[in-house]
């Protein structure tokens, strides 16, 4: 299969994906406490695995302690004080350019 | 913060042999960087299409998860407002909306916060993809763009970790996820989440009922 027809089926798969609950959503009407606790876990869980597994691993290999960790703690610092990630991404990429001169 | 992921994207794609059209295409119709990075490094790798589009797609369950927790603040908006915001639900237009959403409550103000914010993702992604693919072969390695993934992720991240309970689901499903990257490509993370699920909301459960119990 040619690798266009492979982007368009991920394409359309993916967006039944996003539509899934949102068009189910008119159908229900009550959520109820436990579920509305573990969609709340959704987001953390989710952006931490994607997180972890960029941060750790260099394709299938485990990444050397490196620059990354650094600059990736810095700009951690910078997120929680301000709680913007506007911030945190201007202040990541100087900080990892900068600390990789020093290294 | 889409700009640079883009760049990384459109480098990739064109490194991995896929051409300029299909590779652009891609990032205007299926809008998911992950998925997009693993689909175009699977093709390179000669993986079967089977396995090439299904590892997309379990990297994008994710998003079959921001959309029940979209959903019922989507509810209220009419028919031909909710399906095409749909095409716009990413990790940042999510997170973002959900906290957001916590504090407005008014459907047309909502409706267009998702819209804006769907925009101003989409936009720099599609340009920063087009200057990937274009120059792929261009980008000083010093500039080391790949960076710009764990950063990106974990500035949305830590925004979203407001008490214990979300900390235990964040480091249970980054601890999970990296620590079962011998399963298939792509499962790891969904067992990571779903486990990270799991242990948020029993903690969250558990922390109300003692309050619960607390003398006031």
């Amino acid at each position: 299969m040619s690798p266009l027809s492979q982007i368009l089926l991920l394409a359309v798969g993916s967006y039944f994906l996003r539509v899934s609950f949102i068009a189910l959503a008119s159908r229900v009407t009550e959520i109820s406490p436990r579920i509305e606790t573990a969609l709340s876990m959704i987001p953390p869980a989710v952006l931490a695995a994607i997180a972890f597994e960029s941060l750790l691993f260099d394709d299938d290999s485990l990444r050397g302690l490196n620059e990354w960790y650094i600059a990736l703690a810095i700009a951690s610092v910078v997120a929680y004080r301000t709680k913007s990630a506007a911030w945190c991404v201007g202040i990541g990429m100087p900080a990892l350019w900068i600390t990789s001169l020093l290294i | 913060m889409a700009g640079p992921f883009g760049l990384v994207y459109g480098a990739t794609a064109t490194d991995s042999g896929i051409e300029t059209f299909p590779a652009i295409l891609a990032s205007i119709l299926v809008f998911a960087g992950a998925s997009q990075i693993a689909l175009v490094e699977l093709i390179d790798d000669g993986a079967s299409w089977a396995i090439a589009i299904a590892t997309g797609l379990v990297i994008n369950l994710r998003l079959a998860l921001y959309s029940a927790s979209l959903a019922p603040s989507f509810r209220d908006f009419p028919r031909r407002w909710r399906f095409p915001l749909a095409t716009l639900v990413v990790d940042q237009t999510a997170v973002l909306s959900i906290l957001e959403f916590e504090e407005e409550d008014d459907p047309e103000y909502r409706r267009w916060f998702f819209l804006g914010g769907g925009l101003w993702m989409i936009t720099p992604w599609i340009a920063g993809s087009v200057i990937g693919v274009l120059f792929a072969g261009d980008i000083p390695s010093n500039w080391q763009i790949g960076f710009a993934v764990p950063l990106m992720f974990t500035a949305l991240l830590i925004p979203t970790v407001q008490n214990f309970p979300k900390l235990a689901a964040a480091i249970v499903g980054g601890g999970v996820t990296v620590s079962t990257t011998w399963l298939p490509s792509g499962s790891n993370i969904m067992l990571g989440v779903a486990c990270g699920i799991v242990a948020g909301t029993l903690l969250a459960e558990r922390a109300a009922r003692s309050a619960e119990k607390a003398p006031t």
